[in-house]
């Protein structure tokens, strides 16, 4: 066998383990592990203890990564894991209050007593050339560290990791659908209010 | 029949048919408003944009704000992987 087709075989599970090197994964996907974690659970010291304990996990079942998807996925996958664990836990000792959701509503803010644009949106020309900029993302990650924490939350396990509402009903123990769909809603029009302020129009 | 929907019940609207199936009733009421409604049509685009925006953040696509492991904490995890891995 040629050494650059063996390259491109599939480890079996045997050859995966032995090769399994937590020190290269560190190297390489160290930062975007780090990058996930803190997206969605925002403190850098647990962020961090999450991607240690996400290899030291893929270390032990490094048998099961068959080379079905990427290492990065992978990897990615069991912290994924990892990080649903932790928000369901946290949510138990602290629960979100719906209520004050409900009673704020969503338009508070946006919209005048007769259900108008209080400001209306601006024209954003062409966005999609945005995503290509760097400092776009930037602007993104600061508008939604603005958030209220579990409207932060519940947008990146939506949005982010496409959850849908009865997963995140589970994860964030919510009861009310509606109450879900509008904090949602609230959120959006958050962030949207944010892009315009800080990208499309400053 | 009354289809006529205020802006701000187009944006609850807007935002939940990224969570939910509208009815045929809600998806009419939406896009008769958007005939005539250019800020509520912004709205709807920059909430699809935001959308596709936030979707390839999470896909890992896009580098969310210089996330990046310092040399200590890379160092901390470093040793616990040699810990175990010994």
């Amino acid at each position: 066998m040629g050494v650059g087709v063996g390259a491109l075989t599939p480890l079996s599970p045997g050859q995966a383990a032995a090769a399994a090197d937590p020190a290269a994964w560190l190297d390489v996907h160290g930062d975007a592990l780090y990058a996930y974690a803190l997206t969605r659970v925002r403190v850098p010291a647990v962020a961090e203890d999450m991607v240690q304990e996400t290899l030291l996990a893929a270390l032990g079942s490094a048998d099961r990564f068959r080379g079905e998807s990427t290492e990065r996925t992978w990897l990615i996958g069991i912290l994924k894991h990892k990080v649903l664990d932790h928000l369901r836990r946290s949510i138990r000792e602290q629960p979100l209050d719906e209520q004050v959701e409900e009673d704020t509503g969503h338009v508070a803010g946006y919209f005048d007593h007769t259900g108008h644009w209080a400001d209306q949106p601006g024209a954003w020309g062409d966005p999609e050339g945005a995503l290509q900029q760097e400092q776009f993302w930037n602007v993104l990650s600061d508008c939604m560290e603005r958030l209220p924490e579990r409207l932060r939350t519940l947008y990146a396990l939506r949005e982010l990791d496409g959850l849908e509402t009865e997963e995140l009903m589970r994860v964030l123990n919510i009861s009310s659908r509606n109450n879900l769909w509008v904090m949602l809603s609230r959120t959006r029009l958050q962030l949207r209010q944010c892009l315009e302020a800080n990208w499309f129009s400053p | 029949m009354n289809l006529a929907i205020k802006c701000s019940e187009l944006a609850r609207l807007a935002s939940e048919g990224r969570d939910r199936g509208l009815n045929w009733r809600e998806r009419l009421s939406v896009a008769v408003h958007l005939l005539f409604c250019q800020p509520c049509l912004r709205l709807r685009r920059q909430l699809d944009f935001l959308g596709k925006a936030a979707k390839s953040a999470g896909a890992g696509e896009a580098p969310i704000a210089g996330a990046r492991l310092d040399d200590g904490a890379r160092e901390r995890i470093r040793r616990s992987l040699q810990r175990r891995g010994s």
